[in-house]
């Protein structure tokens, strides 16, 4: 009697263990990012065959989870960065400037997000800048002061927040995905100061 | 080396644990798109009852702000339209006009999330933005139709899904092109239309 009712325990045991471990995998593998394919340039990622109908399963389930709409491969590409050109996490206790020059396209923006894709409040109201309204130094390079008291010159405020992503969409690029590309014709993201 | 006897024992059912594991994460996985109650076809349907509509079909989101987005991820430099289709009540045809200045993007994403077709105005053809869109049988009735000799500005795409949503994205060069770039939108136009019989 005793043999076959642990045998039933056993078996229960494996399948509830089975179905944990499942899903907790397929909750750590949603965490991390679009799925496969990502494209690193210095600070910035893209995964350019979100927007594709060649997307992979899991980039499909977290955008399906997430909730978001990407660009169209044909459309644009959106690059995010969660840190700096040297690594660090992005803070939001900390100042940082986005310098030099973007990659070639029709348009790109470069905008604060909460690391959920929020809109972050802040004072200025301002959340994005676009190739078209920023300005620039002589030769065509910008300077984007990331900070919460006002700056002169392109200013963007993140509020009362301490994690935050900086995105950088091109529209209507000629980048060529399957090209390696050097993180000097990205905006640089250096850190300048800490509360 | 000796396996005591006992880890033997409890081998097999570590083996079937790893399995089942595998099997639930590829399922869940899979079953992610169809399951997931907020994915952006939901946000914007229910966006799109409230919302304001065009002339043309297309429902205006609300301008981005904190705590009111739509959807996460949007760039706020850009107004933005949707029109959430149902193939079952016809084919989609979507029509706009493109300035050759200012950006407007068209994405059409299947019920489940895939992006099947996607153009900005660079796309145009003659500066005309015709496409229609319908499963393969309202595609193979069209072609049928006009015998080989579809309309030149005329893009047919088969959607994948019966149910999805053309997302129009117009970019405000300026963060004072705001309203310019939200009538913009005024000139896109999304209507339904029954294939030929």
């Amino acid at each position: 009697m005793q043999r076959p009712f642990a045998k039933y325990l056993r078996a229960a045991a494996a399948m509830i263990a089975g179905l944990a471990l499942g899903l907790a995998a397929t909750a750590v593998s949603l965490r991390t990012g679009y799925g496969f394919g990502a494209m690193r340039v210095g600070p910035w990622t893209a995964w350019p065959q979100i927007g594709g109908a060649d997307i992979d399963p899991y980039a499909r389930a977290m955008l399906s989870r997430s909730g978001e709409a990407p660009l169209g491969r044909e459309q644009g590409l959106a690059f995010i960065a969660r840190a700096d050109s040297s690594g660090e996490r992005l803070d939001g206790r900390c100042e940082y400037r986005i310098l030099d020059q973007a990659p070639p396209a029709r348009f790109w923006t470069l905008s604060v997000a909460a690391p959920s894709g929020a809109l972050l409040a802040n004072l200025s109201g301002r959340h994005v800048f676009t190739s078209a309204d920023i300005l620039r130094r002589e030769g065509g390079d910008f300077e984007i002061a990331v900070a919460n008291s006002a700056r002169a010159g392109n200013w963007l405020a993140i509020g009362a927040v301490r994690d935050f992503v900086l995105v950088l969409r091109l529209y209507d690029t000629p980048f060529d995905v399957d090209a390696r590309h050097e993180a000097s014709s990205f905006p640089r993201i250096v850190k300048t100061a800490c509360a | 080396m000796r396996i005591p006897d006992r880890y033997l024992d409890y081998l097999p059912w570590a083996i079937a644990t790893a399995m089942i594991a595998g099997i639930v994460h590829i399922v869940s996985v899979l079953l992610m798109p169809t399951l997931a109650p907020h994915d952006a076809f939901a946000r914007l349907a229910d966006a799109a009852k409230s919302a304001e509509r065009t002339d043309g079909g297309v429902a205006l989101l609300p301008a981005a702000a904190p705590g009111a987005e739509t959807l996460p991820f949007e760039d706020p430099a850009l107004a933005e339209g949707v029109c959430v289709y149902d193939l079952t009540k016809g084919l989609l045809r979507v029509r706009a006009t493109a300035d050759g200045d200012d950006f407007l993007g068209l994405s059409f994403h299947a019920g489940a999330g895939r992006i099947f077709h996607a153009l900005t105005d660079r796309g145009a053809i003659k500066g005309k933005i015709d496409i229609v869109v319908g499963d393969l049988r309202q595609i193979g009735a069209l072609e049928l139709a006009d015998g080989g000799a579809p309309p030149v500005q005329e893009v047919r795409v088969t959607a994948p899904t019966k149910r999805g949503f053309v997302l129009i994205r117009s970019l405000a060069k300026r963060a004072s092109d705001q309203t310019r770039a939200r009538q913009r939108l005024h000139t896109v136009k999304c209507e339904s239309f029954q294939p030929p019989v």
